[in-house]
């Protein structure tokens, strides 16, 4: 394999799309919690769009394009490198999974 | 006859979102200047393959699975012996999809506005979302088997 020069700043949008990635990840799983806990939020998030599920994946995807989109702007390439964004990519995908999973495991012993 | 049909589209298009994104794992590992458009291509490939599957598969869930009726696939799994291939399976899978979504989303900005073959933390970066969506789709795969096992024990009574 070639040996990469290590010199390239990964551009804004990359940036900005990583770190919301990760906070849209965690909100993901955390709304799971909120809407099976809390019967209203549910409920309202089913009067929404006719499926709390759809109302959820709107909500969810919205929020990270649009917080990827002014991340993208706030010049975070400054501070958080490839390997940052790397990291957040994982830990997002972690931390989303390990609560969703955790948050219906219980349900694998009914 | 149309019902039962329009389940594969949803498993078909994962396994080649799948796919895709291996590709694209292999593209960028091997990334030079020569391989940038089959890179793109086959991000690009992937986010189209997975939205695919994520639509389709939504709208059967919605419309067909969760439907409030006896002979729906969530009210027989929910009726027999593997209650938790809904609870937990089903719950987790259609909550866990929207993090390859998102992904799928990431992965062509990350190739389209970056020259991967010219920082080796961009190519890394380009490999662990793509092996990201490679290992959650694998696992939507096996979730969805355990799903329709979980229809099939209910039909065979618990057997």
């Amino acid at each position: 394999m070639e040996k990469l020069p290590e010199n390239q700043a990964l551009d804004k949008c990359s940036v900005g799309f990583g770190v919301s990635f990760l906070i849209a990840s965690i909100f993901n799983a955390l709304l799971i919690v909120a809407k099976e806990k809390y019967a209203p939020l549910k409920d309202w998030m089913k009067s929404l769009s006719g499926h709390h599920w759809i109302t959820h994946g709107i909500f969810v995807i919205v929020l990270f394009i649009v917080l990827g989109y002014f991340l993208s702007k706030a010049d975070l390439e400054k501070k958080i490198d490839a390997d940052k964004t790397s990291g957040m990519v994982i830990a997002g995908t972690v931390l989303g999974g390990l609560i969703i999973v955790g948050f219906f495991f219980k349900h694998l012993f009914e | 006859m149309w019902k039962e049909l329009m389940t594969m589209p949803h498993v078909v298009l994962g396994v080649f979102g799948i796919l895709a994104a291996v590709w694209v794992a292999v593209e960028a590992a091997n990334s030079s200047e020569t391989n940038q458009h089959r890179l793109k291509l086959a991000s690009i490939g992937t986010t189209l393959f997975l939205w695919l599957s994520f639509l389709i598969g939504g709208w059967w869930y919605v419309v067909y699975y969760g439907a409030a009726v006896s002979n729906s696939d969530k009210s027989i799994i929910l009726a027999g012996p593997w209650k938790w291939s809904h609870s937990f399976f089903m719950e987790a899978k259609e909550h866990i999809f929207f993090m390859l979504i998102l992904l799928s989303i990431l992965l062509p900005i990350v190739t389209f506005r970056n020259q991967v073959f010219k920082d080796k933390k961009i190519r890394n970066l380009t490999i662990v979302i793509a092996l990201t969506i490679v290992v959650l789709g694998l696992g939507m795969e096996g979730f969805g088997a355990m799903i329709s096992k979980g229809v099939k024990m209910s039909l065979m009574g618990g057997k």
